[in-house]
């Protein structure tokens, strides 16, 4: 019995001198190893990916609590300095608004009347998910966000989120208990929108930069700088009429976006549950016997959403 | 001598610090703070713990740890899994064998090593990265990024030597 563990450090030790020696090789050869794996969308990988993020979640919801809770504080006094001029700006501002709900109000009830005579079919009913931003993806290569809901609240991948200002991104990842947010700039984030009174349509294509650019668009189109960019609906996966931004600037080099959210009071978001599946398969679930996963880039499909939507007319 | 249950514990405890330090830099970076344009710039914190690290305690802070603080802020940060990963080991590998040339100089050396080491890695994140998405990227808040962290090391090197000074020993 004695004679045991020394035979298994006699075993092990060679083992443990070789792992010492090549750990370093092992694990840079392994990080590469994963970079293809996760290339290759294999869904296993996918899989592990979403519940380590969903282990971490509550840790990282309970600290985005404090720091919400410092940046307001910061931000109650220097509106503090402020509050007299904001005021009368507000009373002006509240004048002026009263006369448009007058006109908004006489729209939509010609806008009704005028639907029930051509017997307009609407979209389907939209309800909202509440969510708070729990962190942010730092560094330059992504804009994304994780968000505190997930599979269990109802949440569903490609859905749009929204901020009180406008939408904000899509949700492109989702866990339990947590969903990821891309972004409108994000790299890898395409919205279908119409741009402008002419309606033209075209794709929100985001490059890491604050302004995204508009791509796709028909040929002779009249875009200037100023014009509304509003969501689209097509592809079917997010309502349409979403306000996205406004034309920054129109140029031989491309057409540039501002978004209309305001990134830095992204604390509570609402996901935008829209009763039409869309063309974006469920999350996580293949058809049977692959090792690849659904289409991961909802945006691709919405591509395609857009020409049949112009085919369709 | 035979240490007791609890004095073994305490050491553990005190050798588990560096790699708890980086960890925990990782959720704190991932933290939004509602500044203007701070999440693309956002220092990278866990970058800086795991060169000192390197430096001061390589014997505490082995490869699989570091490996595992990469995957750790690629997983937060829904960047391609791996990634950090590699800049970090390739940090940590370049770290470890100057190690010498840091130990006993002033720390502005150590300093001037950051700098060079950490812009081999924001170099190598950034072409890693471009090659991944297959697009360019541009890279102004790379620099800006690289700027902000060289610049905020000592402020972070001081916190590190006080951990472990007082709590790792």
């Amino acid at each position: 019995m004695g004679r045991r563990p020394a035979s298994f450090s006699r075993v092990a030790q060679p083992v443990r001198t070789l792992w010492q020696r090549f750990a370093f090789t092992a694990l840079v050869l392994a990080a590469f190893g994963l970079m293809l794996l996760g290339k290759a969308d294999i869904v296993m990988v996918k899989r592990l990916q979403i519940a380590a993020v969903d282990a971490v979640a509550p840790i990282l919801e309970a600290l985005s609590h404090p720091a919400a809770a410092v940046s307001k504080g910061v931000e109650t006094a220097l509106t503090l300095r402020d509050l007299h001029a904001e005021n009368e700006q507000l009373r002006e501002e509240n004048s002026r608004l009263k006369q448009w709900q007058h006109v908004a109000h006489l729209l939509e009830s010609e806008n009704k009347a005028l639907k029930r005579l051509t017997h307009h079919v609407g979209p389907p009913p939209v309800s909202y998910i509440s969510a708070r931003v729990i962190a942010e993806a730092g560094g330059p290569f992504v804009r994304s966000a994780l968000l505190n809901a997930g599979r269990q609240s109802g949440v569903r991948r490609g859905q749009g989120v929204v901020s009180e200002d406008g939408l904000a991104g899509t949700v492109v990842e989702v866990g339990e208990l947590h969903a990821r947010m891309l972004l409108v700039t994000d790299l890898n984030a395409q919205i279908p929108v119409l741009i402008g009174a002419a309606r033209e349509p075209g794709i929100l294509v985001g490059d890491n930069t604050n302004h995204p650019r508009i791509l796709y668009l028909p040929q002779n189109n009249r875009v200037s700088p100023g014009d509304l960019v509003i969501s689209s609906g097509h592809g079917g996966m997010l309502p349409a009429g979403l306000p996205v931004g406004t034309v920054s600037s129109v140029s031989e080099s491309g057409i540039r976006v501002k978004p209309v959210v305001d990134w830095t009071h992204l604390e509570f978001v609402r996901i935008v549950d829209y009763l039409m599946q869309g063309v974006i398969p469920g999350p996580m679930d293949p058809p049977p016997f692959t090792v690849l996963a659904p289409d991961p880039e909802p945006t691709l499909v919405e591509r395609l959403g857009v020409t049949r939507g112009k085919t369709d007319r | 001598m035979k240490t007791s249950f609890v004095q073994r514990m305490d050491l553990w405890a005190r050798h588990l610090m560096p790699a708890a330090t980086m960890l925990l830099l990782v959720l704190v970076s991932a933290v939004p703070l509602g500044i203007p344009g701070y999440a693309q710039v956002s220092p990278a914190f866990t970058l800086m713990a795991v060169f000192y690290w390197a430096v001061y305690r390589p014997d505490l802070t082995p490869p699989s740890v570091v490996f595992l603080t990469g995957l750790a802020e690629d997983l937060v940060h829904g960047y391609p899994l791996g990634l950090t990963a590699v800049i970090f080991l390739a940090v940590y590998g370049v770290a470890t064998t100057q190690r010498q040339t840091f130990l006993t100089k002033p720390f502005f050396i150590a300093w001037g090593g950051f700098v060079i080491i950490s812009f081999g890695a924001f170099l190598l994140d950034w072409m890693l990265m471009s090659l991944f998405s297959l697009a360019w990227i541009i890279p102004d808040t790379v620099l800006a990024r690289f700027g902000l962290t060289v610049a905020l090391f000592p402020a972070m090197a001081w916190l590190f030597v006080r951990i472990h000074r007082y709590l790792v020993r």
